[in-house]
């Protein structure tokens, strides 16, 4: 094989290596499931009422801390149906990091409200979470995917909360517990002067 | 021979053997064949998954009586939907909508856990068992082998994740099991309403 041949046959093949451009996130299913599912994720506001739903809920106790992971997403969906209908809700960051300063001081003060009122208070702050997530789905790849990422993100944000607050029947569990609400209405509290 | 020519001759086999890629035959999933692609199927497209899915839970939380009203029309209407869909006989119907609203519909059914009468599993299994069947056609040009091995894949499929599911759940008997069925319809109802509210915009 000559110099130039072999030179050619190089140049030849390395354009054969060449693969598809991917500037941007995958458009297909698992690209929708993907940035569904980690939308919550990176969102700190969103991790931390999350988690304060979770570890509410130990308090509250049973059924509570069932009711809330079945309740929340269907609120949730509500609030995202109005965010994909294009119908604005105000001050949707407000509320949202809102939810984290509240629900991160009645995890601190180990509060125990009637049920009703403690499912209408999640309720509410459900709607907001809800229509941000909403508001990006018409974007996603595959809206199905992308909602049943966020939907499952959500869910498991919820149990590692309800996991973590089971540690309240070990003997200083209840004071771990309370810290983490400590910790999360600071942020939440951080969450909101940055909103406002 | 000067180095260079050396090194570029080393190279070039090197160069070469980073291009093969997997071999791809004709199928959903590529190089997988007709009749596993036709497997998985309902478990792949994600409207059936979450119909199938939440049919099941219905149907499992009901109980065997449920299950004997709810099976055979439901087999039935899969295998005729199938048929019809291989004969490219779909009716133009929206079936992601259909689909997607029998899944809300079941997910909210489970949630609330509310007892159906036997009748309404009868007439649920028939259409759901119809839409999956209509909305699972082949694409044109394979052979009859190849159509029928995707179909026969896919009414396996549909049959084994329905029975399958039900069965787990008609076994969960502890409360935190049926909190977690609840809790799995309660995600499945969010996500399906998410996206017909899109499709209704």
């Amino acid at each position: 094989m000559t110099k130039p041949v072999l030179n050619a046959a190089l140049a030849g093949t390395l354009l054969l290596l060449a693969s598809t451009a991917q500037a941007h996130a995958p458009t297909d299913i698992a690209g929708g499931f993907n940035s569904g599912f980690l939308h919550p994720l990176f969102g700190w506001d969103h991790v931390a009422a999350m988690v304060a739903v979770g570890l509410w809920g130990a308090f509250l106790g049973r059924p509570a801390i069932w009711l809330l992971p079945v309740v929340f997403p269907l609120v949730m969906a509500v609030g995202g149906a109005l965010g994909v209908a294009g119908i604005a809700l105000p001050g949707v960051e407000i509320g949202i990091a809102a939810s984290a300063l509240v629900l991160g001081l009645m995890v601190l003060l180990a509060a125990r409200p009637p049920l009703p009122v403690a499912a209408v208070l999640v309720g509410v702050f459900a709607i907001f979470h809800g229509h941000a997530h909403g508001t990006e789905l018409p974007h996603a790849a595959s809206p199905l995917a992308y909602s049943v990422g966020f939907v499952l993100s959500t869910g498991l944000l919820h149990l590692t909360g309800i996991a973590f607050g089971l540690l309240t029947h070990l003997r200083f569990g209840n004071t771990l517990v309370r810290a983490g609400g400590a910790v999360i209405a600071v942020a939440g509290a951080w969450f909101l002067y940055q909103a406002l | 021979m000067n180095t260079r020519l050396i090194a570029a001759r080393w190279c070039l086999p090197a160069l070469l053997a980073l291009l093969p890629q997997l071999a791809l035959a004709h199928s959903p999933i590529e190089g997988i064949g007709r009749f596993y692609g036709g497997l998985l199927h309902p478990v792949l497209v994600l409207p059936h998954a979450l119909a199938l899915l939440t049919f099941a839970l219905l149907v499992g939380q009901c109980g065997v009586s449920a299950m004997r009203r709810a099976y055979p029309p439901f087999l039935l209407a899969l295998a005729v939907g199938l048929t019809l869909a291989g004969f490219d006989m779909t009716f133009g119907l929206p079936s992601e909508r259909l689909l997607l609203s029998s899944a809300l519909l079941c997910g909210l059914l489970v949630v609330l856990q509310w007892k159906l009468p036997l009748l309404a599993f009868t007439v649920l299994g028939a259409i759901l068992g119809a839409v999956v069947g209509l909305d699972s056609g082949v694409e044109a040009g394979l052979s009859r082998q190849e159509t029928f091995a995707a179909l026969l894949g896919c009414w396996l499929g549909a049959t084994i994740g329905l029975i399958v599911i039900a069965g787990v759940v008609e076994l969960a008997r502890r409360p935190w099991q049926k909190v977690a069925i609840r809790i799995v319809a309660s995600w499945v109802c969010a996500s399906t309403l998410l996206v017909l509210a899109l499709a209704l915009r």
